[in-house]
Formats: C-alpha cells, sequence, structure tokens
C-alpha cells in the first residue's frame, strides 16, 4: 500500500507472457499488479506509485475487435479507476503499437492521462498521434529499461496533473499540434546561433520538423477511356459573370458546381476568373478555358476517345485555403463524381 | 568596402519652430515638413504625427516604414535609383544616420478600390471577387499589439491622402518621392554634427580560413501585375529595379545604406527593416573574427512557371557557392508560390553543400491538422519561427487614431485578436526582429 | 505549380499558373495544338500505372492521333 499514484500497464501477448504470435487473438484480460516488464516498471516507479492491474490482449485481437476490446478495457477502467495508464512501449510492432496508442485513446477519453512509447515510424504513432503522449524509443526490446523509465517520468507528472511542456523540451514524440510561445532571444539571433552551431557540427534544434505530407495510393489506370465519364475539377477561381455565388478570391471554404452540359467552350463573356492569387487577365481577357479545357475535352468526347463529360464542372481557388477545408471539398466532390460513376477526373491546378 | 555608421540617437520629437536634431532631440517645424510633401501638386491633404511606444495610439494604413539617413561622405544617395535618385554604388565612406526613431508612410487609400490600392491587378476581379483576406490595416503602439520593432521607436507618422485620379505608378511614386523629401530634409540637420555613437563596418576577407556566410532574403516582385511591368516603380526595389531579376549581389553595406527598398503593404513595411537588418549588422560584426560575411545575395520571387522559378534558386545557390559560402540565412516576404521558390533556394543550396537557415513565418496549424510549412522539402532541416503573424488577445481600445484624413471611431474601440493565418495576420515578421515563434507540442 | 509536396499520383507538367491550359502568346491554332497536346498527356496519364506521385510531360507526348 502506497501513498502514491495508481498505475495500469498495458501490454501485448508477448510481454505480456502469453505467447507469440500464435496468441495474437488473445481477448482482452486483466492480471492484478505487474506482469513481464511490468516488474521493472514498478521497481523504477518505486513508491511513488503503484501498477495496480495489468492489462493484456492480443494485438489482433484489440485491434480487430475493436469494439469489445475498448468496451473490456473502459470497463476494467471503470472498475480500477488508476491515476494514470502506461501502454507499451511497443518499439517498432506496429499492430502492438496501434493497440497501445488504442488503448491510451481510451483511457483519455475516461478522463484518465496515458502515455505509450514507440518508434517514431511504427504506424500507432504516425496514425494517432494527435491524442498520444508518445516518446521515442528504437527497435529493440533491450531498450526496454530505458523506455519504461522515461515512461515512468511523465506518467508520474502527468497523474499527478501536470501539464506537459513543449514536445521537444519534454522528449516526447510530436502530436502535429503547435502553439504560440514566446522565446528568449529574437528570431534574427536565433538564426545566427542555429547557423554557427550546424557549421561547427553542434547540436540544434530546428523550430519546424520536416513534414511527412500523407501519401494518396494512385488509383488502377482507367483501362478503357471510350467508355468512362471524366469528371472536372478546376482551382483557377472560374464563376459565372457576376460571381452569382460570391465565391472567394482565396481561403475558399467551398468548391462550387456548375453546369457545362450542352456547352462545347467557357464563352468570355460567361465566365470569369476570381483567383486573387495570380494574373488573371489572360482568363478574364481573352481564355477562360486555360483553366478547363473544355473545347478539346468536347472534341475528344465527340470523336468518342472519351466515353463522356460529367455536366457538372467543379470550381474553387487554393490562395491560403485551409488544408482541412481543401479535404473536405476534395471528399465531397468526390462523393459526388463516385455516386455519379465518374471514374477519372481532371484537375486544372493553379 | 568600408562604412562608416554615425547614429545619432533620437529620445524624443517634438513639434517646433525649427527642424534640427540637437542632443536626443528631434524637433520639428511641422509647416516646413507639410510643405515639402505637398509641394507635389497631386497630394492635397497631409498630416504630421508624432508617436511613441507606449502611447495609446494606433496607427491605421502603415505602408511603410523609412530610417533618416544620407551619405556625408563617399559615393552616391542613400536609398539609391528609385525615382530617379543616383543609381551611383553605395555602401562606401560615411552615413549619418538617426537611431531609435523611423518615418512612417501612411497612405489613406479607403476610398481607392481595393485593386487600386495595393498591387495592380490589370483585368482581375478583385473588386467583384469577396476579399475574405484581410491584413490587419492597423499597428498600436501600446499593448498586445506593439511588437517588434515598433516598440523601440519614436515614430514620425506622415499621413497622405491618396490621390484619386492618378495612374498607379503615379500615384505610388508621388506619395514615396514625398517621404523622400521629408527624409533627405530630415537627413540635412545631423549632416554636419559629429556623430556622439559611431561604428565602421568593414567585409574585406582579411581571415580566408573562417567560414563563409551569406545572407539571402527573398523580396516579391510585382512586375507581372504591374501596368509598367519590369518597369514598374511598385514594391520592393534593388537600386530601384523592382523587375524579376536574377539574384543581385549585395555587400552589407550597401543594404544598410538603403540599396534595398521594401514592399509597400500593410502588415509588413519593411524598408526600414531592411536596412536595418539585424542579421546584416550582426554578421557584420562577427566578420573577421567568427565568419566572414561574404554578402547579401537579393533574391527575386514571384516567376511563373516552374522552370524559372528553379532556375532562380539554382542561380542564388551557385553564387553562395563561387562566393565561398560554407553557411547561409534565408528569409522570406510574401506566402504562396514566393514561400515555394524560397524553399527551393534553401534546397538548392544544401544541395552545394551550404548549411541553410530559413527564418520564415509558418501557416496556421489549424489544431494541428495542417502542416506548419506550405511545401517542405527534406533539405529544408533548419528552421527558425517568427510565427503567424498574428495576436491571439484583443487589442485594448486606444485614445488617438493616425493614418487618416477622417478616422472612424470604430479604429479606437477594441479590436478582436486576429488568428494569423495566411492572408490574415496583424504583422509579419520576415526579417526575426520579434519573440514570437512556435513549438511542437 | 508543380506540387511537389502534393503526393498526387498522376500529374500533368501544363504551362503557366495564369493559363495552364494553352498559350496566349501562341497563334491561335498552336495554342489549341498546345491545349490539345496537354489534354492528351493527362489522358495518357490516366491510363498510365504508376506507383506513386508521376509527373507527365507534354513535351514528351507525340502528334496524336486523331
Amino acid at each position: 500500500m502506497t501513498d502514491g499514484l495508481k498505475v495500469v500497464h498495458y501490454l501485448n501477448q508477448f510481454f505480456g507472457g502469453i505467447g507469440g504470435e500464435e496468441h495474437a487473438n488473445t481477448p482482452f484480460q486483466v492480471k492484478i499488479g505487474p506482469v513481464g516488464p511490468g516488474n521493472a516498471l514498478q521497481q523504477i516507479l518505486g513508491d511513488r506509485a503503484e501498477v495496480v492491474a495489468t492489462f493484456i490482449c492480443g494485438d489482433n485481437y484489440f485491434v480487430e475487435e475493436a469494439a469489445s476490446g475498448a468496451r473490456d478495457a473502459s470497463a476494467a477502467l471503470e472498475e480500477i479507476k488508476p491515476d494514470v495508464v502506461i501502454a507499451g512501449p511497443a518499439f517498432d510492432a506496429g499492430r502492438y503499437g496501434v493497440a497501445a496508442a488504442q488503448m491510451c485513446i481510451i483511457a483519455k477519453s475516461a478522463g484518465i492521462p496515458a502515455v505509450t512509447a514507440m518508434h517514431p515510424d511504427n504506424v500507432g504513432y504516425t496514425t494517432l498521434r494527435s491524442d498520444l503522449v508518445c516518446l521515442p524509443t528504437g527497435t529493440r526490446a533491450s531498450e526496454m529499461q530505458d523506455a519504461l523509465s522515461r515512461m515512468a517520468d511523465l506518467a508520474l507528472r502527468l497523474g499527478n496533473g501536470e501539464q506537459l511542456g513543449p514536445a521537444s523540451k519534454e522528449g516526447y514524440l510530436p502530436t502535429g499540434l503547435r502553439k504560440a510561445i514566446v522565446r528568449e532571444k529574437p528570431a534574427w539571433e536565433r538564426a545566427i546561433d542555429m547557423l554557427e552551431a550546424r557549421v561547427a557540427d553542434e547540436d540544434y534544434s530546428s523550430e519546424v520538423l520536416i513534414q511527412q505530407y500523407e501519401t494518396v495510393p494512385p488509383p488502377m489506370p482507367v483501362a478503357d477511356l471510350s467508355s468512362i465519364t471524366l469528371g472536372l475539377v478546376t482551382s483557377g477561381g472560374l464563376v459565372p459573370r457576376g460571381n452569382p455565388d460570391r465565391q472567394m478570391s482565396g481561403n475558399a471554404q467551398q468548391a462550387f458546381k456548375y453546369s457545362i452540359e450542352g456547352i462545347t467552350e467557357l464563352a468570355l463573356d460567361e465566365w470569369e476568373s476570381v483567383h486573387g492569387g495570380f494574373n488573371t487577365k489572360y482568363l478574364n481577357t481573352k481564355n477562360p478555358n486555360y483553366v478547363l479545357p473544355l473545347p478539346v475535352l468536347r472534341q475528344l468526347e465527340d470523336a468518342g476517345v472519351i466515353g463522356s463529360i460529367y455536366p457538372n464542372f467543379f470550381s474553387t481557388v487554393g490562395n491560403g485555403t485551409a488544408v482541412t477545408n481543401a479535404k473536405r471539398m476534395g471528399a465531397e466532390i468526390a462523393r459526388e463524381f463516385k455516386d455519379a460513376g465518374v471514374t477519372a477526373a481532371l484537375l486544372v491546378a493553379t | 568596402m568600408q562604412l562608416e555608421m554615425g547614429t545619432f540617437p533620437v529620445a524624443s520629437i517634438e513639434f517646433a519652430e525649427e527642424t534640427a536634431w540637437d542632443d536626443g532631440n528631434l524637433r520639428i517645424n511641422r509647416e516646413e515638413l507639410l510643405g515639402l510633401i505637398l509641394r507635389q501638386g497631386d497630394l492635397e491633404w497631409a498630416d504630421i504625427d508624432i508617436t511613441s511606444p507606449g502611447d495609446s495610439v494606433r496607427l491605421v494604413n502603415l505602408k511603410d516604414l523609412y530610417e533618416i539617413k544620407s551619405k556625408v561622405d563617399g559615393p552616391g544617395t542613400v536609398y539609391p535609383g528609385v525615382f530617379g535618385r543616383s543609381v551611383e554604388t553605395v555602401g562606401q565612406g560615411r552615413t549619418h544616420r538617426m537611431g531609435g526613431v523611423a518615418v512612417g508612410l501612411l497612405v489613406d487609400d479607403e476610398h481607392l478600390t481595393a485593386g487600386e490600392r495595393a498591387w495592380p491587378h490589370e483585368g482581375g476581379n478583385q473588386k467583384k471577387s469577396e476579399q475574405s483576406r484581410t491584413h490587419a490595416r492597423f499597428i498600436d503602439m501600446s499593448g498586445p499589439g506593439n511588437l517588434s520593432p515598433y516598440n523601440s521607436l519614436n515614430l514620425l507618422c506622415l499621413t497622405i491622402y491618396a490621390p484619386a485620379d492618378l495612374n498607379h505608378e503615379d500615384r505610388y511614386t508621388a506619395l514615396r518621392t514625398a517621404v523622400l523629401r521629408v527624409i533627405d530634409r530630415l537627413a540635412e540637420t545631423i549632416a554636419d554634427q559629429t556623430a556622439p555613437e559611431s561604428e565602421v563596418f568593414n567585409t574585406d576577407v582579411e581571415n580566408p580560413d573562417l567560414p563563409g556566410y551569406v545572407f539571402i532574403p527573398h523580396l516579391a516582385s510585382g512586375e507581372w501585375q504591374a501596368e509598367a511591368g519590369p518597369r514598374s516603380n511598385f514594391g520592393a526595389a534593388i537600386y530601384g529595379q523592382t523587375r524579376l531579376s536574377s539574384p543581385w549581389m549585395l555587400y552589407p553595406t550597401e543594404m544598410m545604406d538603403g540599396a534595398v527598398m521594401g514592399t509597400y503593404m500593410l502588415g509588413r513595411p519593411a524598408s526600414w527593416q531592411l536596412s536595418n537588418s539585424p542579421i546584416v549588422a550582426e554578421l557584420s560584426r562577427r566578420h573577421g573574427k567568427t565568419c566572414n560575411f561574404l554578402g547579401c545575395l537579393i533574391q527575386r520571387t514571384n516567376w511563373t512557371t516552374q522552370p524559372e522559378k528553379e532556375m532562380a534558386a539554382e542561380r542564388a545557390a551557385l553564387m553562395a557557392k563561387r562566393l565561398g559560402a560554407a553557411g547561409a540565412i534565408v528569409t522570406t516576404d510574401l506566402r504562396g508560390q514566393r514561400f515555394l521558390e524560397t524553399a527551393l533556394t534553401v534546397q538548392a543550396c544544401e544541395r552545394q553543400g551550404i548549411a541553410t537557415i530559413l527564418l520564415t513565418e509558418e501557416e496556421d496549424n489549424e489544431f494541428g491538422t495542417a502542416p506548419p510549412l506550405l511545401v517542405s522539402f527534406p533539405e529544408v532541416t533548419s528552421i527558425v519561427s517568427s510565427g503567424t503573424g498574428g495576436v491571439e488577445e484583443p487589442f485594448p481600445a486606444v485614445e488617438r487614431v493616425i493614418g487618416s484624413r477622417d478616422p472612424s471611431d470604430e479604429w479606437l474601440q477594441e479590436l478582436p485578436a486576429i488568428h494569423g493565418s495566411y492572408g490574415s495576420s496583424y504583422l509579419a515578421d520576415y526579417y526575426g526582429f520579434g519573440y514570437n515563434s512556435f513549438e511542437d507540442f | 505549380m508543380i506540387p511537389f509536396a502534393a503526393k498526387a499520383g498522376r500529374i500533368v507538367r501544363g504551362m503557366r499558373v495564369e493559363h495552364v491550359c494553352g498559350d496566349p502568346n501562341l497563334s491561335e491554332e498552336n495554342d489549341a495544338r498546345l491545349a490539345r497536346r496537354i489534354v492528351d498527356t493527362a489522358l495518357r496519364a490516366l491510363q498510365t500505372e504508376v506507383d506513386g506521385p508521376t509527373v507527365f510531360d507534354p513535351a514528351e507526348e507525340t502528334a496524336s492521333a486523331t
């Protein structure tokens, strides 16, 4: 019995001592006290905290039977009421990483802080990082002691209701969230310091880390153009003259849909571009089709090269449009295309 | 090249019978300076105001800030090449400047259309489209909005009512030359006096073993938007040149003499910032001690095809390499595709083996769902962030508004916080004067 | 602007931002030909299997059959 915090430790079937891959479907279970590496964890925690229970679950089970795994975990948390949950470390085991991450998220939604640890490339971190306090590890179980030690430190602080500082200071992996801070030196001085550090081969910390952008796997190619319906999208800001829908010149919230049924080209006196990020004079005084090549597409449609052109095109602008809005617009356009049997699309990007 | 910079500090400014600098006090004969401004027949109304950090003052319509200085010895004139001024190379001899003060150009242009106010847009439809993006029209001299460098400068504010019936070039010329007349006049007051503070800048290479550094600021060109195209007077200029050109190599002291002038845009006045760049000053001071400051490569942006962007980036990198640079500090200005060009320069420099630091604003994080930079190449590894340009708390009500012929009462009220994002920010910190930044959580 | 950062699978190189699918400095006939070549490239891209972001260049497009 300690005055310290109550900790629940989550382990997979392997670290939980049940078995290897063949036991990956082991259902969720609760053991009293620490198990396996949990013993080392308890040693590290000393009398500051007690590992009152260990949740063990097969990697496949927790991920594939997500609903029942979550239900079991929530019920167990409800009964035990720990101050903090420690999940893993999962190192570079992908399914374990996902399970550990999900365990943390379940705890978080029950109002219990949680910390996990895994390799930065672990899909558990890369896909779920926005909701995690996740420490980086390498790939070897031989780092267990170090990982448990770092997890223990953060767990104690979180369990005591502390707010953590920035990722670089506390040693956890960025969640993707950035917050405004005031630094001690002005930016010009930090730039010179950073340059001198780099040139002298000393350690330095970039204030922005290299981003990994989402890669969308390219769909299979079109087998037969002459049988498909082609959808058209432009970010050139094309709108009917007068901009009746009041499209923005930048920071667009919506893509607007306009009919091109029966139209073989966009007429100069009927269309204009409201894009605020480039000189629209060619579009507005010469030829709006430069950002939606309708005449050529109609020729190809007439010649039977393309099956048909979807009768509506979608128009929006980039120019500072928020990523979240762009994603939503894209999904909405894709949904309409899919519902209408459009299987390929042309996006003219500006 | 060697430049001796004599500084006359200004602790206070006041209106008086005569225009003179005397032991830290700058006295201004208001009528005299107004006369200089209104000498240009197209300008029908102007006003002059004084303000200092801590005043309950809101500046509106601030388009640019200038340093008061002049050449007292050596070739050329400060702010060379603009509006008919001599293009003789500057950066040598002796220059006298006033410290702790700047002259603001505030242009009351609310009666003009959006297209007429800023970057010209022939055939464009910015008038009709919804203006969803609004850079703040104001800068506060106290409260949470009093940021660097405004929190350390006494300001002499020239408010000029923008003439409506001129074409864009002529209007811009009238406004800018008016300010230059005032600056030249004020600089006369210190031309023959002995500077209380003096510093010598010399970036000749004495010790070739020290690592060489270059400074590479990126300045957007308005060439493709201006009626006069490459010959336009509008926007950032190097010896008066605004066109899209290959990078210009300048000695640091040329920048100190005002060879590079700023953008003329709300929230990002830059002429003072460019001629007082602390990066240029500090690297010049460290020259010969910890580094060789090899030069300033002024890069233009707003190329409109990918090959042009790539080529411009490569030229800057090769120029840096040929000069012997081991390191570079890169800055950017307007965002969007111009930031892409800046990132390409960083990439090109890194590929030449030049350790490159990018000092930049960052994009709105959108609560962790959007990346902090528009584009990100793996070579762009070393970034200093000057924040998103926002101020996340409200701006308190003020007692006085400067910058409008007939200021609306709305400007006196408390104004809501401004969340920094592309196209909507309070103050852009391109050259790293401030302490605001962002951090990963 | 070629989206280096974007991971779109099939990217066709257009002309300039202001006139992606053509060139107002060309004669009407050549401008139309250029537009045709760019669109042909796009159609070719749609019919090509790709593993990841791939740029298709109209400059490599041979004269269209129709």
